[in-house]
């Protein structure tokens, strides 16, 4: 095949799947769980790739690969910006939030469970759970704080102590120290 | 991280061999030490490389939870600390820690008032130094500005909001996808205790979900180029280690700042204190990108109108939330104007 029929069928490749993946992409706003979107690249991206093999094997032509980029940079561009109205749009933000709400219903119940019996499981071994060791770490935090705390008050006495050392060793010196 | 424009070629390189190689990029490499740590949050201080120092050290203050801060020194030659020391800058990193079950009691309130407070107390004690420029990027600069809204007295010389949103109305996407009317981040909390990672992942893939096939063809491209597969592998390494965010910091940072925008309206308070952002009066540069789809530009300027500071700048970059900091561009267009900017200010 010449190189400007294969640009000819890549770009008609590139157009019909593009169109495919816009069709889905609107079909699928209100609509969970999302499909995979990069199936409807694949099959130009495979097709590219295999270009390219063929290329290094037998020494292809690279300007048919460059056009072949080419076509897929803007394809990806266009892409980019058909979805960033979608994304942008009030229904997707709705689809959204109720896809993270059905995950919650989902996902919530099971994640407090398995801490359940993952708790039992270590308590059963004599081995402390996460909440106790989560209890130990803010302990922790909380001794930290007063540590720093108390070398804030000791640098702060230090300081008026040293001050204080200041302003005697002038009297001192000025002779104005009362005995 | 976008390769040349020349139809790729074989050459001699081994790009193939290490984007296949299983080890993991050394990432995080420019040498450091830990100055302090205060619960899961630590300081950092790299060591100057240069002969001459500025008097004024940097403090950067990332996001906390999402994602790691090694972004920030990925890898040798492609690394904004390295640059940053490189630069002559006494450069201090505060790296908030990774969080698990036990941290989600974490506020905001704790963060502004107590952690960022030592943090600074201890650089100037560590440094030396009288004062301090403070570098704020992503979730760190709304941050960074609520403690010197706070801290009007705080000894800083300098504010950069690098990519940090300030006008939580115009967030784009996740203004929209955080709508009271959509999200309760009570509800998460309520089911998980915190904003799990894998939560976290969703939301960042959904902002651009042509961003995986766009990088993969670029990395097909440069497949025999070996420097763009190391740094490849870094940032795909980075962008795919999702942290999470504690329970108690998410439901305020979801509740007063995206859903109240109360920062910038003047209505946020901790522990009874207002945050008037007007309170702050040291040089401020505010750096935007383009095509940020996580703090666009016009939610990151609005820092410029808001302070009292009289030498403000703002400047729009070309690139995303992370070309800013990470990447080619970066480090030609980014990095170079916030340390010519800080520099003359850091004397």
């Amino acid at each position: 095949m010449s190189g400007a029929a294969w640009a000819e069928e890549m770009l008609q490749q590139w157009q019909q799947s593009t169109q495919q993946g816009i069709e889905a992409w609107q079909a699928m706003l209100g609509r969970t769980p999302q499909p995979n979107l990069s199936q409807y690249w694949m099959p130009f991206f495979n097709q590219g790739a295999s270009l390219l093999s063929q290329m290094v094997r037998e020494g292809g032509s690279p300007e048919v690969l460059q056009l072949w980029k080419r076509f897929l940079d803007e394809g990806i561009e266009a892409w980019s910006k058909a979805l960033e109205g979608a994304l942008a749009s009030e229904g997707f933000a709705a689809a959204f939030g109720k896809y993270l709400e059905q995950y919650l219903g989902a996902a919530g119940p099971v994640q407090k469970e398995m801490k359940k019996a993952g708790e039992a499981y270590l308590k059963a071994l004599g081995l402390p759970s996460r909440n106790q060791i989560a209890e130990m770490t803010s302990q922790i935090s909380w001794v930290e704080s007063r540590i720093e705390e108390l070398e804030a008050k000791i640098e702060g006495v230090m300081g008026s102590l040293a001050s204080l050392q200041a302003t005697l060793e002038k009297a001192r010196r000025e002779g104005t120290l009362a005995s | 991280m976008a390769g040349g424009d020349d139809p790729p070629s074989q050459e001699d390189g081994k790009g193939e061999e290490l984007f296949l190689a299983t080890c993991d990029p050394e990432v995080g490499q420019t040498p450091r030490d830990l100055i302090y740590r205060k619960g899961k949050a630590r300081l950092y201080r790299y060591r100057p490389t240069s002969d001459a120092v500025y008097p004024v050290p940097v403090l950067m203050v990332p996001n906390l939870g999402i994602s790691r801060p090694y972004i920030f020194d990925l890898l040798p030659g492609n690394s904004f600390i390295e640059y940053m020391v490189k630069q002559g800058f006494d450069f201090y990193l505060l790296d908030w820690g990774i969080f698990g079950d036990e941290d989600d009691g974490l506020t905001v309130d704790e963060c502004v008032l107590r952690i960022l407070p030592v943090m600074v107390k201890k650089l100037l004690e560590n440094s030396q130094a009288k004062e301090v420029s403070l570098l704020g990027y992503c979730m760190g600069a709304p941050l960074s500005a609520c403690y010197l809204a706070l801290h009007p007295e705080a000894p800083v010389r300098n504010f950069v909001n690098m990519a940090g949103p300030i006008d939580f109305e115009k967030a784009g996407f996740f203004t929209a996808w955080m709508d009271k009317r959509h999200f309760d981040a009570e509800k998460v909390v309520g089911a998980f205790g915190g904003m799990p990672a894998d939560l976290i992942r969703v939301g960042f893939k959904l902002l651009k979900p042509t961003a995986d096939l766009s990088s993969y063809t670029n990395l097909w491209w440069n497949m025999w180029n070996d420097r763009y597969v190391e740094g490849f592998k870094a940032l795909n390494k980075w962008a795919n280690e999702y942290m999470p965010i504690p329970g108690c910091f998410f439901k305020q940072w979801v509740g007063e700042f995206y859903q109240g925008n109360k920062m910038v309206k003047g209505e946020l308070y901790f522990e009874g204190r207002r945050v008037d952002l007007s309170n702050i009066r040291c040089s401020v540069l505010v750096v935007g990108a383009q095509t940020d789809y996580i703090a666009p530009a016009a939610c990151v300027k609005a820092m410029v109108d808001v302070v009292s500071s009289r030498d403000t700048e703002y400047v729009e970059l070309p690139g995303g939330h992370i070309s800013v900091i990470a990447g080619r561009q970066a480090a030609t267009i980014a990095w170079p104007k916030v340390s010519g900017w800080l520099g003359p200010r850091s004397q």
